[in-house]
């Protein structure tokens, strides 16, 4: 033997600089692969579905974070089965058997080589938080919500490596991620499932799951719901323990791997009891006081006379808040500016998913808030959720709390006793207001003053409906964006569609679309109507001080509900939408009008005119 | 000094015997394993290279037992193999697989690693196709990457199974050239079934058929085998093991020369058929 060969055997690699060589090797090859690259642009995407419409809440957002790394996930398990895989299916294990290196090393490196996938985890969730960053956010992360979604890619990466391992077939990486992902969907059903319930023990059982969402169907706040993220982390770390040991032991040396397996299962399981153990009698009041007694809790500040109390985490929200009403009431005249306004925080009442509120403390909650809507809130409450929105829906929450305030200027029902007419009123409105009607909508309105009451009230006709449409619309550029682009997609009035090379005429109208405008706590109190709401966006492109001016004085005549809206149009230089007649009469000769549409619309509501 | 000794060597693959008790030792240079297909050569490279044991017999390679896990791993940690199929990652570059073979045989040290795949990629003229994808290489480059990564850390003991085949004229020229100067100083051990290149390599053939070595010697010796059994003549001799026309015109024939027949000197193919054959006519009789 040379004296070369005798030195290169004297001097030892240790295996785990070889291993660590391999891993870069496999690592590099991996980050490379066209498929992970399709998972993290997925996982992007799915990000960005999950929360482009929200602003950013980091303790809501960091469970968004590890769930949308699922598809990257997915991918890595299909990238580190072929790797794992390559040796056997191209025939290289007879030469790289006769290596120093051994099979067992190999398999590690392909282990080590996850760090990498992980790597990229980390910065594709680094890519989200900088997304979510941008846009001020409020709360703060959960290192276990958010460790969950790397801790994942390494698990479905090492049970890639684990198929590889033990049966080297292309076609099984793919299997394992859509039985996995089968596993996953059934484990989460019960969030869906059990909508609403306090089932301690089935609640718990989609913690088995990779990743658990607050909700599938609806927002449920974080704050009420007690994830044991911590666990479940250990849970998860305990599983890609086990695995990895797992794709370890074909290669022998399995004594050695006891105690690898043994500590990997130990976590898991214990993981397991922790996250399967329901929350505490004292952690569920807890949470129950911190839903019924929101004021104990919250943070306040009052802006311009108006109170906005938030959770502490969402004080920095409060400017979101402000901006749009101090826009509106920028422009009420000051002596008619709405006293003691308060704008309030509070969690829902229902929800699509388990949280950890006692059924008796909810059902308490919701007799409450039905009670408040009848009677109303004083002073006046808006009262306002956990979500906010971003970009192009930021202007929605935006004119949905303007519009509030500038109902509560010109006097417009605030809750649903006001909508009980008294006789004195029901003969008010029998007078001119019906008469202003069209036809249609005059014989359903008679039919809700014969009862003396509606489930809506309706400002068809009404000048003040179209000052506080307006008074909300130029609340913020947001809100001024929001109402052009709501305006431009929704025509109202006589159009025509084309039906097997006939064309045919209808009435889009009255009513203004709730959604996305109107928010929910004011569904069920007053309906706006298109011709006002076109009005209001066509003010939009006059100066905002004459307009206001034009309001100012007249604007005890506006608060009048006699006051009709053609009454004030002349002084705001607003030309008169045409009549159904003459809408019809612009027609092409060739549309074909029916009945429907010269009665304005087939759209009955029996909303009386709000008073 | 011998660095490799196989000593009665038995290898079974369930009632088949692919060795039946082979017997030879190599030292510095190469050695030359010649046989038809079947003869059982891959199946005693691979008992070299340590892919597999025999089912009885002694190996000692590098003055090492390979039976033994620690002996087994100095004598990996020496030996470069070329597999008669080495499989190849085909979206691998040619650089990336001879590369992932490096760090197998511990070569840690990046720079140093790459260095040492330049030099072997250099020394099979795969330079220029470094960087391309092994897919879209020949496969006479690919034979070239197979032994470009036997070559790594110039092994004490090099064992490549038919590195020329598939190689055209010039690559084997090229071929002979490298190993003439590998051999200098390491143990070569290769299988082929070109007789050329055993005469024109190895200082040691060894002719193996049917599990077992026929003959070990030199190629001089092995075309010695043919003497007096190689003969000219104009027309096709009948009683000839061999018989076929050359390029001048004339029958060159292999067998039992009749009395006056004009005998010529005998080459390493000569001696290989001789040998191959006087077991046929045993046989037959």
């Amino acid at each position: 033997m040379s004296v070369a060969a005798l030195d290169r055997i004297a001097v030892r690699v240790p295996g785990w600089a070889v291993a660590v060589q391999l891993a870069r090797h496999e690592g590099l090859r991996m980050v490379r692969h066209p498929i992970l690259w399709v998972g993290g642009l997925l996982s992007l995407a799915l990000f960005g579905l999950l929360t482009w419409q929200s602003a950013p809440v980091l303790h809501r957002d960091d469970v968004n974070v590890a769930g949308a790394l699922l598809p990257f996930a997915a991918a890595t398990l299909i990238v580190a089965n072929l790797a794992a895989s390559r040796a056997a299916r191209n025939g290289t294990d007879e030469l790289y058997n006769t290596a120093p290196a051994s099979r067992a090393l190999r398999t590690l490196s392909q282990l080590l080589a996850l760090a990498f996938p992980v790597g990229v985890s980390l910065t594709v969730a680094g890519a989200m938080f900088v997304y979510m960053f941008i846009d001020a956010p409020v709360g703060t992360p959960r290192f276990a919500e958010l460790a969950a979604g790397p801790v994942s890619v390494a698990l479905l990466g090492a049970a890639g490596v684990t198929v590889g391992q033990w049966k080297p077939h292309p076609g099984l990486g793919p299997m394992a991620v859509v039985v996995i992902m089968a596993f996953e969907i059934l484990l989460i059903q019960p969030v869906i499932g059990l909508a609403g319930t306090n089932a301690e023990f089935t609640q718990r059982i989609p913690w088995f799951a990779l990743w658990i969402p607050l909700s599938l169907t609806s927002e449920v706040p974080s704050e009420i719901v007690i994830r044991p993220g911590g666990w479940h982390l250990l849970y998860l770390v305990g599983l890609a323990v086990v695995v990895a040991a797992v794709a370890l032991a074909r290669d022998g040396h399995r004594a050695r791997l006891v105690p690898l397996l043994v500590a990997g299962a130990a976590a898991a399981v214990l993981g397991s009891i922790g996250q399967l153990t329901p929350a505490s009698s004292a952690q569920r009041a807890a949470l129950a006081s911190l839903m019924v007694d929101p004021e104990h809790y919250q943070v306040c500040e009052v802006r311009l006379g108006v109170t906005y109390c938030a959770y502490p985490a969402y004080a920095p929200w409060i400017d979101r808040w402000a901006a749009p009403i101090e826009g509106a009431l920028a422009r009420i005249p000051p002596n008619s500016r709405p006293q003691r306004l308060v704008v309030r925080q509070r969690f829902g009442s229902y929800f699509e998913g388990p949280v950890d509120i006692p059924q008796s403390t909810i059902r308490e909650l919701e007799r409450d808030r039905r009670r408040e809507e009848r009677l109303g809130a004083w002073p006046p409450t808006f009262w306002t959720g956990t979500s906010w929105g971003r970009g192009e829906t930021e202007g929605e929450y935006e004119v949905g709390l303007a519009l509030w305030a500038a109902m509560e200027a010109v006097e417009l029902p605030s809750n649903r006793r006001e909508l009980v007419l008294t006789d004195a009123e029901t003969e008010v409105i029998r007078g001119e207001m019906l008469q202003a009607l069209p036809a249609k909508q005059r014989v359903q309105a008679e039919k809700g003053l014969r009862r003396g009451r509606s489930y809506y009230c309706t400002t068809l006709g009404q000048a003040r409906g179209l000052a506080a449409l307006w008074i909300a619309a130029q609340s913020t550029p947001e809100t001024r964006g929001t109402v052009r682009r709501v305006a431009s997609d929704t025509p109202f009035g006589v159009n025509f569609y084309e039906h097997e090379g006939q064309r045919f005429a209808y009435y889009e109208g009255p009513f203004m679309p709730l959604y996305p405008l109107v928010p929910p706590p004011m569904w069920d109190r007053v309906q706006f109507v298109d011709s006002e709401f076109h009005y209001a966006a066509s003010l939009l492109d006059r100066p905002a001080d004459e307009v206001a001016e034009v309001f100012a004085q007249r604007w005890d005549d506006v608060l009048q509900p006699t006051t009709s809206t053609a009454h004030v149009l002349d002084d705001l230089g607003l030309t008169p939408h045409p009549t159904i007649e003459d809408q019809v009469a612009a027609l092409p000769d060739d549309v074909k009008v029916d009945r429907g549409t010269l009665r304005g619309g087939t759209t009955i509501s029996d909303s009386i005119p709000c008073f | 000094m011998s660095n490799v000794t196989v000593e009665r060597v038995v290898k079974r693959y369930g009632s088949t015997k692919a060795l039946n008790g082979v017997s030879f030792e190599a030292g510095s240079g190469i050695t030359g394993l010649l046989g038809p297909n079947g003869a059982g050569k891959t199946t005693l490279l691979r008992i070299l290279a340590t892919v597999m044991a025999p089912t009885s017999g002694e190996v000692a390679i590098l003055g090492r037992n390979p039976a033994s896990p620690r002996d087994r791993l100095e004598i990996r940690r020496c030996l470069g193999y070329m597999p008669q199929e080495p499989g190849f990652h085909r979206n691998f570059t040619a650089f990336e697989f001879v590369d992932y073979v490096a760090i197998l045989k511990e070569m840690t040290n990046r720079r140093v690693r790459h260095a040492e795949v330049m030099r072997v990629m250099q020394s099979v003229g795969l330079r220029d196709v470094e960087g391309r994808k092994i897919k879209a290489l020949s496969g006479g480059m690919r034979r070239r990457v197979a032994l470009a990564q036997a070559l790594l850390g110039s092994p004490e003991l090099l064992i490549l199974d038919e590195p020329t085949a598939g190689l055209d004229p010039e690559q084997r020229l090229r071929f002979r050239e490298t190993m003439s100067h590998l051999s200098e100083d390491r143990s070569i051990v290769l299988s082929t079934h070109q007789t050329e290149d055993v005469a024109a390599l190895c200082p040691r053939v060894i002719v193996m058929n049917h599990g077992t070595a026929l003959f070990s010697g030199t190629p001089r010796e092995l075309a010695d085998v043919a003497r007096g059994a190689v003969w000219l003549s104009a027309e096709r001799a009948s009683e000839a093991y061999l018989s076929y026309r050359t390029g001048e015109g004339h029958y060159r024939n292999i067998g039992r020369a009749p009395a006056n027949a004009e005998l010529v000197d005998p080459t390493v193919e000569d001696g290989y058929l001789m040998l191959l054959g006087d077991e046929a006519f045993v046989e037959a009789a």
